[in-house]
């Protein structure tokens, strides 16, 4: 299994936060975005914001029982975009009455905020990925799309059908393992068959995909039919009212971590909007 | 009472098709385990999507699940008294869980959930899959997702099991397992009546019947005894004997003469060494 | 041709949580010509044993030497193009109809060929041969694999392997879900193939299909070797304990035996020569 695959995969530990509700998580996840993306008035702020939740976020990640070189795999598959982002910052037209030159080169003129800029957009990727890697890594796949039919349940009542909505997406990751191993299986095969899918032309490289491709889609489409048999003589009836056997529980844990984390959000945003700085006064680089 | 009757049944897949069922009747008692055996596109397994009312309902003829006749307005309820059981372990495995595959069929039928749990414990505990309620299919062998399937199907309290090839696709270790399982239900249930489609000779030796299907025909229908001794007649429809009896066949080639009568290895071992 | 596995071990999805090892220092020589069964339960690295056979996977430890071809994790030491190794091993996946793609019978069968580096004409003739050595006459050539039954789609699958030419087949569980007339065809065509000069390993829980084929039988358990000899050992072996199930011949003469025949296993493999073996001891 390749390592890409294995990243922001579901780990089944048991921490903390793995047994938290998906619901919680969800919400908290987009509390703690919230408060990554509000700006702030100054670099410094800015900084200091992000540095404590970077804090938060690193006690999370390791309580999670989750690899530190998984991280900085993942943000070293960003090291292109930082690259770019970079460059764009340089580019952007700056007021030199307020901004401070670094150097120039070759006539351009480049300025600390250029760096600043960049450092202050990537580590808030970085956080972001974070989240988004503990958020998928201790909650399995299905309860997130339970806690996702949850959230959308109010769409029910402007016609959207949230609950075939559920069973699609359930029904999808449910075969998605058993889909890989098709994948896997056919590949091997054809390679028997002297097919090669890692080298060649592009030309020999899309052949190849055919080999993989067909077998796949017809598999695929046998699988369904038996599917809907099997469904349907186990009584599914996608317009009948069914019960639910799966059910999300909010506990004492859910309700503390959402109100803690609502509150942080809650500062970091009282204090982006009221533009609340004690750093100010230092004058100097502060006031940057 | 007749669990399932079927008369005169003729079905094709689209008009003008060839017949894939042709001219049908045969019926399943209630409490009786019947083999339906045939080679592969014999139309058998048609035959168990054509009873469950899963093609439709073109048929020509009629198909009685306990006295009610399939037709569209009526399938529902009959399917209620069947549990089928598909061949491919992995396409018939719902849930993503084995408790979360047993609790579909509940859920289906709007069981309320304080009720589901205990269900579940009991099906998942006479299937022998009850330390494995939160394991997902993928870490299952096919035996048992097999298991699986059948305690979701008893779960909703057939009075009719069919089971659609349920082996043909096990390891023979998966295959025992399967068939002990069924055995066993039926002794703990003897008015549960079983109709089991298969190319398993070994299997349709220890049912109460057998019916032998050929290009969507009946060949024949009887006890098993009556029905292997034949062992000609089976070749040529490309089925086996069991066992037993082409060893029998074997030695009365060599002129060692087995009395008809003997019909299980046990037997035939204790007559050699008489 | 000689096969050499050389201490070889394999560990999937080695340093993650999900590591688990397949293979333990397995250490064999396979002879060309032979009939060899690997059997053992699910799990025991039967199937990673075979996929190293032709490269599909690279040892974790050891290495795998198929003639001049070497599969080892060293790479130094490692063979580098390996559509030679693939040509010479065909390998039979379980359920192989599940790889059929092309329009027509015979191109899907050509298709391995052509890989291979035939031309379009010799690959057809290889194709029209192999489709004959597996029972499916001209009639075949131009309809779709789609449309045949499931015992027709294995055999063009089957003659897909054979077009190649190989000089070692794999089979994976190569009789599944057949019926029994289906299943005494293929047996037969192993046999004869294997007559022929082609060695084949077989990889099935089926003992009976064991037994009536192979010339060697390789018991695997956890990773490692634990019987390794001629078929008929097989009757002293406790296979239960390694979850596979007597053969029905010999699970008879273990009855007959224990009601005080004297009657050896040696040489009996299905029902025609227990039979035989009967009539001898009755005498």
């Amino acid at each position: 299994m390749s390592t890409s695959f294995a990243m922001g995969r579901y780990v089944p530990y048991d921490t903390f936060i793995h047994r938290l509700d998906p619901r919680t998580k969800i919400l908290t996840l987009v509390l703690f975005m919230i408060a990554i993306f509000m700006g702030q008035a100054t670099y410094v702020m800015s900084f200091l914001v992000s540095g404590v939740i970077l804090v938060i976020a690193l006690a999370l990640y390791i309580h999670s029982r989750m690899k530190i070189k998984t991280l900085l795999k993942s943000i070293m598959t960003m090291w292109f975009m930082i690259l770019f982002l970079l460059i764009v910052y340089i580019f952007t037209p700056r007021d030199a009455s307020t901004s401070h030159l670094a150097f120039s080169l070759w006539g351009i003129d480049v300025y600390w905020e250029a760096f600043l800029d960049t450092a202050r957009i990537v580590l808030r990727l970085v956080l972001m990925v974070m989240f988004s890697l503990i958020l998928t890594a201790t909650t399995r796949p299905l309860d997130l799309t339970d806690a996702l039919e949850w959230y959308v349940y109010p769409l029910k009542f402007i016609g959207f059908p949230t609950h075939i909505f559920a069973m699609m997406l359930s029904l999808a990751l449910r075969f998605i393992p058993t889909i890989m191993d098709d994948v896997s299986r056919i590949m091997k095969a054809q390679t028997s068959r002297g097919v090669d899918y890692s080298h060649g032309s592009i030309v020999s490289k899309i052949k190849a995909m055919v080999s993989l491709i067909v077998p796949l889609f017809v598999q695929a489409l046998v699988r369904s039919d038996e599917l809907a048999n099997a469904m349907e003589s186990r009584g599914y009836d996608p317009n009948a009212k069914r019960t639910r056997y799966r059910k999300l529980s909010f506990h004492l844990g859910d309700l503390f971590s959402a109100v803690a984390v609502a509150a942080f959000a809650a500062l970091v945003m009282y204090i982006s909007i009221s533009g609340f700085d004690p750093f100010l006064a230092w004058g100097g680089i502060a006031t940057w | 009472m007749k669990a399932l009757s079927v008369n005169h049944l003729s079905f094709a897949y689209a008009e003008g098709d060839p017949l894939v069922i042709s001219d049908l009747s045969f019926d399943v008692e209630e409490g009786e385990y019947v083999s339906l055996i045939g080679h592969n596109g014999s139309g058998k397994s048609t035959l168990a999507k054509v009873v469950t009312g899963l093609l439709g309902f073109r048929f020509q003829g009629s198909v009685e699940v306990f006295g009610l006749s399939l037709s569209k307005s009526t399938v529902r309820e009959a399917r209620k008294n069947i549990g089928l059981v598909f061949q491919n372990p992995d396409n018939q495995f719902v849930g993503s869980t084995v408790e979360e595959d047993i609790a579909f069929g509940l859920e289906n039928h709007s069981v309320p959930r304080e009720k589901m749990q205990g269900i579940i414990d009991t099906f998942a505990k006479e299937v022998g899959m009850e330390a494995f309620l939160k394991k997902a299919p993928e870490g299952l062998s096919g035996g048992q997702k097999q298991r699986v399937a059948i305690a979701g199907v008893l779960a909703m309290n057939p009075r009719l099991l069919i089971l659609d090839e349920a082996t043909s696709m096990l390891d023979p270790s998966g295959k025992k397992e399967i068939l002990s399982l069924i055995h066993r239900l039926k002794k703990e249930n003897p008015s549960l009546a079983i109709l089991s489609i298969t190319h398993d000779v070994e299997e349709a030796a220890k049912s109460d019947k057998v019916i032998v299907l050929n290009a969507g025909k009946k060949i024949e229908e009887g006890k098993p005894v009556d029905v292997f001794k034949d062992q000609k007649a089976l070749e040529a429809i490309r089925l086996d004997a069991p066992f037993v009896y082409r060893l029998a066949n074997a030695l009365r080639e060599r002129g060692i003469d087995v009395p008809s009568d003997i019909v299980s290895e046990d037997a035939l071992a204790r007559w050699l060494c008489r | 041709m000689p096969i050499a596995y050389r201490n070889v071990s394999f560990v999937y999805s080695a340093g993650s949580p999900f590591e688990s090892a397949a293979l333990r220092g397995i250490d064999c020589a396979i002879e060309p010509g032979s009939f060899l069964a690997l059997v053992g339960r699910t799990g025991s690295g039967k199937s990673t044993m075979v996929q190293l056979l032709n490269a599909l996977l690279v040892p974790t430890e050891g290495e795998v030497v198929v003639d001049e071809y070497v599969n080892s994790p060293d790479k130094k030491r490692r063979t580098k193009k390996l559509k030679g190794l693939r040509k010479k091993v065909g390998y039979v996946f379980q359920f192989p109809e599940y790889q059929l793609f092309l329009d027509t019978v015979e191109k899907d069968v050509a298709y391995g060929p052509k890989n291979f580096g035939a031309t379009p004409e010799e690959a057809l003739k290889k194709a029209h041969e192999a489709l004959g050595k597996v029972g499916l006459d001209s009639s075949f050539y131009e309809r779709s694999p789609f449309a045949l039954s499931g015992g027709e789609k294995r055999k063009v699958a089957m003659a897909g392997i054979l077009a190649m030419e190989p000089d070692v087949l794999v089979l994976d569980e190569p009789t599944a879900g057949l019926d029994p007339e289906a299943s005494r065809e293929m047996i037969a065509l192993f046999k004869e193939i294997n007559a022929q000069g082609t060695t084949i390993v077989l990889v099935s829980h089926d003992m009976d299909l064991v037994l009536e084929c192979a010339t060697r039988l390789i018991v695997l358990e956890n990773g490692k070797i634990v019987k390794d000899g001629d078929p008929s050992s097989l009757f002293e072996v406790d296979l239960e304990s390694y979850a596979l199930e007597e053969p029905k011949v010999f699970a008879f003469v273990d009855a007959l035996r224990k009601l005080g025949m004297s009657i050896s296993p040696d040489g009996i493999s299905n029902v025609e020569t227990l039979a035989e073996k009967i009539k001898e001891a009755k005498k």
